[in-house]
């Protein structure tokens, strides 16, 4: 395998392996560092690559798999701290009030267990199917389907809590 | 779309239940600007899953730009190098111990030498001495 048909493979989803990096990292730089990181590993590992159906969901695997470690190393002792509030400028008029709330759900997200986590995100935010989910996850699609249930009832009485104390 | 099918819809989603072209539907709904002002709360919701899909990574990659081909003899040239080197170093090893015990041996015949010299010296030195003590045994005579 040489280098474009690697970067054919790999390319596309490096901004989706970018954005659930960031999910558990936080931090926009140790994401990118985390996508760095699976791709010199997926590069090493290139040949191992086509025996994979889906190396997509074998990149995503491996991203979350990397950001755990990077998470319980002592490395990322200093790392929760770190968090850069979620900006985007080009519609900041349209939801002045919706963007702080956009960084309290993150927030609310980071208390969610991490399998709950990474499957709400692959659904929610990246709109992959069940089987995929399944796969990158590495459980059934109905074990996929009750942790997104419960991440998401969780998300939404947090929500709701908050919203409310707001109101009152 | 009205509140009520929104409301179920939301329900089915809660369950994780919903497919994603519902999903989809609801999303849109959230990010227009007519939702029902009950349902004001999940705006936020989707509103951040919407951002948080337009996230992208910035930075390069970088990949090692050559492709290294390892070839199965890499291994036994390393081998042949790494033994001729140790032969050469041995056998470098060998002369300079040679060498060493030459020196060693010149150097030693060489203080030999040396020592017999000072040895003769020093016999001179004692001749002399004698005649101090004659000296001596004539003064006592004279100076008691």
């Amino acid at each position: 395998m040489n280098q474009k048909e690697f970067l054919d493979i790999v390319l596309p989803i490096k901004n989706n392996l970018y954005r659930l990096a960031r999910r558990f990292l936080i931090s926009s730089d140790e994401a990118e560092d985390a996508v760095q990181e699976v791709f010199l590993k997926l590069w090493k590992n290139k040949e191992a690559i086509k025996k994979y159906r889906t190396p997509e969901a074998f990149a995503y695997t491996m991203t979350k798999n990397y950001c755990l470690d990077r998470l319980k190393s002592k490395q990322a002792s200093n790392l929760k701290i770190v968090h850069t509030n979620f900006e985007n400028k080009t519609d900041l008029e349209k939801h002045i009030e919706a963007k702080d709330g956009v960084s309290l759900l993150f927030k609310l997200m980071e208390t969610l267990p991490e399998q709950q986590k990474v499957i709400l995100h692959l659904r929610d935010v990246e709109q992959l199917s069940f089987s995929e989910i399944a796969k990158i996850t590495n459980t059934s699609q109905a074990n996929v389907r009750v942790s997104l249930s419960r991440a998401r009832k969780k998300i939404k009485n947090l929500l709701l809590t908050q919203y409310n104390y707001g109101v009152q | 779309m009205e509140y009520s099918k929104i409301s179920d819809l939301l329900d089915v989603y809660f369950n994780g239940e919903t497919t994603l072209e519902q999903e989809k539907s609801l999303r849109i709904y959230f990010n227009s600007n007519q939702v029902d002002p009950r349902l004001k709360p999940y705006v936020v919701l989707f509103d951040a899953y919407n951002k948080a899909g337009q996230e992208v990574h910035e930075g390069s990659l970088i990949l090692a730009n050559k492709n290294r081909v390892f070839h199965p003899w890499t291994t036994s040239a390393a081998a042949l190098v790494i033994s001729g080197v140790a032969v050469a170093a041995f056998m470098n090893f060998a002369t300079i111990k040679a060498e060493q015990e030459k020196e060693a041996l010149t150097a030693f015949k060489e203080s030999k030498e040396l020592m017999y010299l000072m040895v003769n010296e020093l016999n001179k030195g004692t001749k002399t001495l004698s005649l101090v003590d004659q000296f001596q045994m004539h003064k006592n005579k004279y100076l008691k």
